[in-house]
């Protein structure tokens, strides 16, 4: 079972609900990892002490020219749908520029001189961590800084997790309405979306429940700092017939704690008795028979 | 001058602050290049919108009639968005990204390529300028290319209306997007926030920047959350010699001004943040 934690707008609260669920799903599931799919700024680790036990690299195809066999005829720039060659045939000049590639290959078929070599470069890698004085794991994507798609570093992060064997799969994921957030959600059985009651947060959450109404995924949300707002969010969830899974206060303690990389349930009573809730609706709807 | 705002972590103030500069600013041109969460225009209410239709991407479909089921695309296709499936090829449409390679080896010519949905770009007036938003339509991917297009349309507005000032709301992470917003921007603003994974998020967002030599500036936003944490965030600001323009204390006024999408210029003028970021701004534009 995998679950996603999720956000149209960014900083609403994923990060924090996720590793607070985590830490609160440990005590009612057998086996719970954590997987830290926000890999473009991947920070789940910062709560945690952990030591890697391995890490896996992630390459993608990024092809290189031979410039010996090269005749400069620009046929691969033209097969490249994604401006990522720049070749000028009458000055001889070609240059790959990687950081608009998509790895299609298409100029590997292209060129007719057999100049074109399929090298593969790093895009970023998938770190497995082990909780020191727990039996549970973090699975982190880590995308390098550069290198222009998440996609296929989520997409390993999620699937290599499967490795950990667990009950449950806890996935923070990238924020936005697009690519990365649709394949986090992809793979992922339900989705936790977590607002808070703005104006701009609401805006941005009515889009991220019709891209996954667009995708037939399950969902239901976590409205957070929930007392700052007027009850529009509310009314408006109610309305739609969406489940509102929980509301968590507005609280300075707890972005406190946050700052400095704990976990609010580990300091905090009201924490602990909120998650617990959360926990229970996790358990209930998706993990009936697995409790430990 | 083109100055894009830029965080790496989400929800640090990027579109407050940008919003706040807008104000300050006064004639400017606002572009929203946060086009799967854009929410500027909910602040600037643009009046007068033109609106452009763009297909971000297009996927490759099958005529069956024509397909021989020769798997040769199958073969080829890098994203794995091609099966065949009893002599006939058949697309996943989301799996697909449009690379157009199916359709140039497919020794019948079965396959053809199709605009995806179209997402919408506007331009509009509103009260200090321009802006140039974008609405990225559900389930549509590929927001780089959206924010690209975006780009264009703003620095086509700024050459008809002489103007020369584009401030530019980035997304959050540092993916395609982002590098969409800042490629070829004269300087970059990364708002920070004193978390440790504000801060995390923070630098990797610096070494994107930097990585394309583009004069960076930092913003440390709810500067008074963490004490400790915002130490450190000079300490390493002054050691990378990246100037911090301006501190933003937690206020309540910002929150009433989020609450009643207002710029914090207009609600609270006087306020410590309102001073900070009018002093930010100056530094900003001065050179």
């Amino acid at each position: 079972m995998k679950i996603a934690i999720a956000s149209g707008k960014g900083g609403t609260g994923k990060t924090f609900v996720a590793t607070n669920l985590y830490r609160s799903l440990q005590k009612r599931a057998q086996r719970v990892t954590l997987v830290d799919a926000d890999v473009e700024v991947p920070n789940d680790h910062l709560f945690f002490d952990t030591v890697c036990t391995k890490r896996n690299a992630i390459e993608e195809l990024k092809p290189t020219v031979d410039p010996e066999k090269c005749t400069y005829c620009g046929k691969c720039a033209e097969y490249c749908n994604y401006q990522a060659i720049f070749c000028i045939p009458s000055k001889g000049i070609i240059k790959m520029l990687h950081e608009w590639c998509h790895s299609c290959g298409a100029c590997l078929y292209a060129c007719p001189e057999e100049a074109m070599l399929a090298t593969q470069e790093e895009i970023g890698e998938v770190n497995f961590n082990q909780e020191i004085k727990e039996k549970h794991l973090l699975v982190e994507g880590r995308m390098r800084v550069t290198n222009n798609t998440a996609i296929p570093v989520i997409k390993a992060a999620i699937e290599q997790a499967e490795e950990t064997a667990s009950d449950l799969y806890l996935v923070d994921a990238p924020p936005g309405t697009s690519c990365p957030f649709i394949k986090t959600a992809e793979l992922s059985d339900y989705i936790i979306m977590v607002s808070e009651p703005t104006p701009f947060a609401l805006n941005d959450l009515k889009l991220s429940l019709d891209t996954l109404d667009t995708l037939n995924k399950p969902y239901g949300v976590i409205i957070n700092k929930a007392d700052i707002g007027d009850g529009t969010m509310r009314n408006y969830l109610q309305q739609r017939g969406v489940t509102i899974i929980d509301e968590l206060p507005y609280s300075t303690e707890w972005a406190h704690y946050y700052a400095k990389g704990l976990i609010a349930v580990e300091h905090s009573k009201e924490a602990e008795q909120h998650f617990e809730r959360c926990t229970t609706f996790i358990i209930n709807r998706n993990l009936k028979g697995k409790e430990a | 001058m083109k100055i894009a705002i830029i965080s790496g972590k989400g929800g640090t103030g990027k579109s407050t602050i940008t919003s706040a500069l807008t104000a300050i600013a006064q004639d400017v041109i606002a572009v929203d290049c946060d086009v799967d969460a854009a929410n500027l225009y909910l602040i600037f209410h643009p009046t007068e919108e033109t609106t452009i239709p763009f297909s971000t991407s297009s996927h490759a479909v099958v005529n069956a009639e024509d397909c021989i089921g020769c798997s040769t695309c199958s073969d080829a296709c890098h994203f794995g968005a091609i099966e065949c499936i009893d002599g006939l090829a058949v697309v996943d449409e989301r799996a697909c990204e449009g690379c157009q390679l199916c359709t140039r080896i497919c020794p019948t010519q079965a396959i053809h390529m199709e605009a995806s949905k179209d997402s919408y770009i506007y331009i509009g007036n509103f009260r200090y300028g321009k802006m140039v938003r974008a609405r990225l339509t559900p389930g549509e991917e590929n927001s780089g290319m959206l924010v690209t297009q975006l780009r264009k349309k703003a620095e086509e507005t700024a050459k008809e209306k002489g103007d020369s000032l584009l401030l530019l709301d980035g997304p959050p992470g540092i993916g395609c997007p982002v590098i969409a917003s800042i490629t070829g921007v004269d300087k970059v603003v990364v708002v920070c926030e004193p978390s440790l994974s504000g801060i995390a998020d923070m630098k990797r967002a610096c070494q994107l920047a930097s990585s394309q030599e583009i004069p960076i500036y930092l913003i440390i936003n709810k500067c008074d959350l963490d004490q400790e944490n915002s130490d450190s965030v000079r300490a390493w600001a002054a050691e990378k010699q990246y100037p911090v323009i301006a501190m933003l204390p937690f206020e309540s006024d910002m929150v009433a001004a989020q609450m009643q999408a207002k710029t914090i210029m207009e609600y609270a003028p006087q306020s410590i943040c309102s001073n900070e970021l009018r002093k930010a701004f100056k530094q900003l534009t001065l050179s």
